[in-house]
């Protein structure tokens, strides 16, 4: 856990007390309906369709006991009972009162959290691996530079008013947790026998109506140079982005249309005069920062545990979802532990108050005291002793939150979309659940193996159907709610936008169609070949004829 | 969603300033949370007419997202709102039955 020093302190309680006043101004009819909107959107509040939403900062998307119990507390007193965890690590209260917002940005503030860079056309919240510190193929833990990022980024007086939001991921393993190809800048860590550590940096990804996988901008950034080197490249997209028009405003058209040639081209330019007057400050800021991360004391275990090899050989239940959820852990005797907050046909990231209560015991007793939120909308304790792993399942299995799915058909990412969202176009959630239903109901869940549903209820893409291998896009036709179907996506480090398979299905079709894909899969695949790797080798067509026959 | 144009058989539609709840003109200038309530449009320059008083409430700050929502007349001749986000809007959440104006109002009857 990162602990905030006095000065982010002061500068949260600040803010507070301005949208408080704020709040009170627009209440009391002195602020505008238009003045007041961007001034609580950069408070995290926005206006959804029953209620105000208010989105809460998951910085990489860690948290400690205290904070997710004071997140369950938020979710009980001024919310219904629950929250839900969002694609970019945050979590969102669908139903606070616009009064309470300042008290409850307030109770945020006591355990070190806030809204502020939740919105506006700023450097967003910056994501990382969610096996950060825990990954046993990692490089180094990768939160300490996403943090530098951060510091050096909130309210930087230069970036606070880009042309568009922008979004920075960094990841440290060779696997890519964090979607780096899909972000405006995505940072991958590296070590160069000759030049040591530093980044590999991917420019210009991004989903929504345009996606793209983004470019390698340059394939080694040395650590010492990183900031000066993003700085260079906000400099260049500052200068250049388009500010007249939102589509066109966000990097990934600029590099697109420049090409990254004549893009890298100017950052360049630019990182070569700020080069020689850049200071050593993310060697000096890193050391810090690393000394303000509480990093866990691990014990000194074997790695094998008798009691824990007994449970896997008795309880059947517990061993699947070992096998499915718990994934491997850099120090000996520990293990990483996934949970799902993907219940067979319940609504994908939402979790009760009392389950954020469990969950944060669990992380305070068995769990090193930390909790991490992932991208795919679930929960992860990352340090858990294997010896302890099947009292943590006991737990999680009498809290409904103990479903072995973990990337499996129905761990499904899904936007609000048209039950929350004012911009939906139409549902996603129950699309969601009506596909995991279907898969539970089939039981071939460990037979498809790995497979990532993502649906969207707009092209805002906030539930990445772009890096689906199975992508759901809801778009209104003639006011009937209708889904596109997109294959062969990638979120991971084989990255790639889904290919759209032909016209669209409605509620009841796109089930259907889902299942139609996986049959076709089922009946076509090679030993061991995962769905991805079925599609990358078939292609489109075997997919199409099952689906629209061969006319 | 693009703005509709006035015309006959809409309803005023906003969320409430303090609680974000959807709420409904009714003919008096009031906000009813039940879309049942709601004056329903009788031409274009009605609806231009109930927009006004509905503009007047937001410079009141009593509303946000003043707008227009297209309706028809439901069998007991009660008006309610014809697109989906509308009907959205009115009851809650489709996914959650026991959430929003659907539960507060779930089977008194
Ligand atoms: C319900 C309220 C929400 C609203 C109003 C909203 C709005 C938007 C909008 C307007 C964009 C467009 C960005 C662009 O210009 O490309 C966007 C992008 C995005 N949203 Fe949301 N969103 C909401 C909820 C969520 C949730 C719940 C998630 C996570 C499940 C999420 C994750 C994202 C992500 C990851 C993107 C970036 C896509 C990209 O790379 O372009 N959003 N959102
Ligand atoms: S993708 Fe569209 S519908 Fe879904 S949450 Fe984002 S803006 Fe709303």
């Amino acid at each position: 856990m990162y602990r905030y020093d006095d000065y982010d302190q002061t500068i949260v309680r600040q803010r507070i007390n301005d949208f408080r006043d704020a709040v009170e101004r627009r209440l009391s009819g002195h602020l505008s309906e238009e003045e007041f909107k961007l001034i609580r959107q950069m408070n995290g509040v926005y206006l959804q369709l029953h209620a105000y939403m208010l989105r809460v900062a998951v910085p990489y998307g860690s948290l400690d006991s205290r904070q997710m119990h004071k997140l369950a507390h938020i979710a009980r007193t001024y919310d219904k009972g629950y929250g839900h965890f969002t694609t970019r690590q945050n979590i969102q209260y669908n139903w606070p009162a616009l009064r309470d917002m300042p008290d409850i940005l307030e109770e945020l503030a006591a355990v070190d959290m806030h809204a502020i860079q939740t919105s506006g056309n700023l450097i967003r919240n910056v994501t990382a691996d969610p096996y950060a510190g825990a990954a046993a193929e990692e490089l180094a833990d990768p939160r300490p530079y996403a943090e530098l990022i951060r510091q050096w980024s909130t309210l930087h007086p230069e970036f606070s008013f880009l042309p568009r939001k922008f979004k920075i991921a960094v990841n440290a393993s060779a696997t890519d947790r964090a979607a780096v190809k899909f972000h405006d800048i995505g940072l991958q860590l590296k070590n160069d026998p000759q030049q040591g550590r530093g980044f590999s940096v991917v420019v210009g990804g991004g989903m929504g109506r345009t996606p793209f996988v983004g470019p390698i901008l340059r394939d080694f950034v040395p650590e010492a140079q990183i900031l000066t080197y993003l700085e260079a490249v906000l400099r260049s997209y500052n200068e250049l982005g388009r500010r007249d028009n939102a589509f066109k405003a966000r990097i990934k058209i600029l590099v697109h249309e420049l090409g990254k040639e004549a893009f890298s081209e100017m950052v360049e330019q630019e990182f070569a005069r700020l080069l020689p007057t850049a200071d050593d400050l993310p060697t000096v800021e890193l050391a810090r920062i690393r000394s303000q991360f509480i990093t866990p004391t691990f014990d000194q275990l074997p790695d094998q545990d008798a009691d824990y090899e007994q449970a896997l050989k008795t309880d059947d239940a517990f061993a699947h979802w070992v096998a499915v959820n718990v994934v491997p852990h850099k120090q000996p005797g520990y293990a990483i532990a996934n949970i799902s907050l993907k219940p067979y046909g319940g609504i994908p990231g939402d979790i009760s108050a009392d389950q954020m209560d469990l969950v944060a015991d669990l992380a305070q007793t068995v769990g090193h005291d930390e909790i991490r939120a992932t991208h795919a909308q679930n929960l992860v304790l990352p340090h858990v002793r294997k010896r302890d792993l099947y009292t943590v399942w006991q737990a999680l299995d009498k809290a409904g939150l103990a479903t072995a799915n973990l990337d499996r058909a129905s761990d499904i990412i899904a936007c609000p979309g048209l039950d929350y969202c004012v911009l939906a176009n139409a549902r996603s959630i129950p699309i969601a659940q009506e596909i995991s239903k279907r898969f539970a109901a089939k039981g071939r869940e460990d037979l498809i193996g790995e497979l990532k549903i993502k649906i969207s209820g707009c092209i805002n893409a906030c539930g990445h159907h772009h890096a689906g291998h199975i992508g759901i896009l809801g778009v209104d036709r003639k006011g009937e709610e209708m889904y596109q179907l997109t294959l062969g996506g990638s979120g991971a480090e084989d990255a790639s936008i889904g290919q759209i398979t032909g016209r669209g299905f409605d509620e009841a079709g796109i089930v259907d169609a889902v299942d139609t894909v996986v049959d076709t899969y089922l009946g076509q695949r090679k030993t061991d070949e995962t769905f991805l790797e079925t599609y990358r080798r078939l292609g489109p067509a075997p997919f199409k004829e099952a689906l629209y026959g061969t006319a | 969603m693009a703005d509709l144009k006035p015309a006959a058989s809409q309803l005023i539609s906003a969320n409430a300033l303090w609680t974000g709840q959807a709420v409904f003109l009714t003919r008096d200038g009031t906000w009813s949370t039940d879309p049942a309530q709601a004056a329903l449009s009788t031409s274009a320059e009605d609806s231009l007419h109930l927009l006004e008083m509905a503009k007047a409430s937001n410079a009141r700050a009593e509303v946000e997202l003043v707008h227009l929502a297209a309706a028809t007349l439901r069998e007991d001749g009660r008006p309610w709102p014809t697109r989906n986000r509308e009907y959205i809007r009115a009851l809650g959440p489709t996914v959650r039955r026991d959430l929003g104006y659907q539960a507060a109002t779930a089977r008194a009857d």
